[in-house]
């Protein structure tokens, strides 16, 4: 018998949504640990691909996810290694800053994941605790274009952050920059989980569409697992 | 001269390596065909949550969409929490071709405290989608604990 927690890939994993109930209000984490992700439905999220994948299209004006901080206590990333992965389109138009994924509040404490404008893609850390003017650090990588599908890998451990990317062709390594001196542990953060939008109500909400965001906690996935897990997943976006 | 040859050819090590790579291309063909099968093969999951009854029909658990034929396997309810004065309804319904509506197969009436309290609903192999609804007929709210497994390809 083949299952869930028997496979590699899925060992620490702290939220799995592959958005397979494609209709409501609220979307189901594979994962052992079990977030209740509630989705803030306000432009008819829920989209079918060619391949008759589900997916979620945010409309970046007023769509998004949420889930409580009770219930993602293991996302709270300060020293450990973490990764976080998933295939999302960004749609040009609405904020310059898209938000995937986020639990954190601005220059205090907690992590962010977002896209800007000019296509760098930043994992950020905020740690009030390092003093005035040393609030945040982050990573980021280059060229994530708008209006193709992308696979993201970011994996981080200690002060190091990687990025990898694919898309239906390809996969690989990217070149990934980091603040000076790397990126500080995250000041341990009791918020909520925000999918498509940052802390702050109707801030930097996402264009686009997503599937199947992941986070794995104490668990720096590497290139070749990465890899699975786009190659896994890579055929539902090529039809 | 017969019996004496040059034992390096490379004639004959050109036709060796031509030989090789159609047998690598062979090994790279039969590869791709147990990838494909091992790709699709279906994973044992499981989705668990909540729900509060209200009086109306609740959204219990639904997969509206499956991206292929799946294999639902079994919901779990907790009825701990339901009393005497309680009655619920528990229906399943498919939808069995495109575009079409999810038609009821089976509703279940739970009135009174239930022994054991864990119920278990059967589900069938489905392509289209299926609902899994709960509605409060009598008695007070309550909370209901569930749980599905099903078997689909990740």
């Amino acid at each position: 018998m083949i299952h869930y927690d028997a496979l590699a890939i899925n060992r620490n994993m702290a939220l799995d949504l592959p958005f397979r109930e494609g209709v409501g209000t609220i979307t189901h984490s594979l994962a052992k640990t079990k977030p209740l992700v509630t989705i803030v439905d306000v432009g008819g999220v829920w989209t079918t691909l060619d391949s008759y994948l589900q997916v979620l299209t945010l409309n970046g004006v007023n769509d998004y996810l949420w889930a409580s901080a009770a219930d993602t206590g293991n996302l709270d990333f300060t020293s450990q290694d973490y990764s976080i992965g998933g295939w999302f389109w960004l749609t040009p138009g609405g904020a310059d800053d898209k938000t995937l994924l986020s639990r954190f509040l601005v220059n205090v404490d907690g992590w962010e994941l977002y896209h800007y404008t000019n296509e760098i893609l930043t994992l950020r850390h905020h740690h009030a605790s390092q003093g005035v003017g040393f609030e945040r650090t982050s990573c980021y990588s280059r060229n994530w274009a708008f209006n193709k599908w992308w696979f993201l890998g970011v994996s981080r451990s200690g002060a190091g952050v990687q990025f990898w990317r694919g898309d239906i062709d390809s996969f690989g390594i990217i070149t990934t920059t980091c603040s000076a001196g790397g990126l500080v542990d995250a000041d341990s953060c009791n918020r909520n989980l925000h999918i498509g939008r940052d802390a702050a109500a109707g801030s930097n909400l996402f264009n686009g569409m997503l599937w199947r965001p992941r986070a794995w906690f104490e668990r720096y996935i590497n290139e070749i697992e990465w890899q699975q897990v786009w190659e896994k997943t890579v055929e539902w976006f090529r039809s | 001269m017969g019996g004496v040859f040059n034992p390096y050819n490379d004639a004959s090590l050109l036709i060796l390596i031509a030989l090789l790579q159609a047998d690598v291309d062979l090994i790279e063909e039969d590869a791709n065909a147990i990838r494909e099968v091992t790709d699709s093969e279906a994973i044992l999951t499981e989705v668990a949550g909540q729900i509060t009854t209200t009086g109306a029909e609740q959204i219990l658990y639904t997969e509206e969409s499956p991206a292929g034929i799946f294999e639902p396997r079994c919901c779990k309810i907790d009825f701990t929490n339901h009393t005497a004065t309680e009655t619920v309804v528990i229906r399943v319904s498919y939808r069995i071709g495109p575009g079409l509506n999810l038609i009821l197969q089976s509703a279940t009436t739970f009135a009174g405290a239930q022994d054991p309290d864990l119920i278990n609903v059967d589900l069938k192999p489905n392509r289209y989608g299926f609902g899994i609804t709960i509605e409060k007929t009598a008695g007070t709210n309550r909370a209901y604990d569930w749980e599905v497994f099903y078997e689909e390809a990740p």
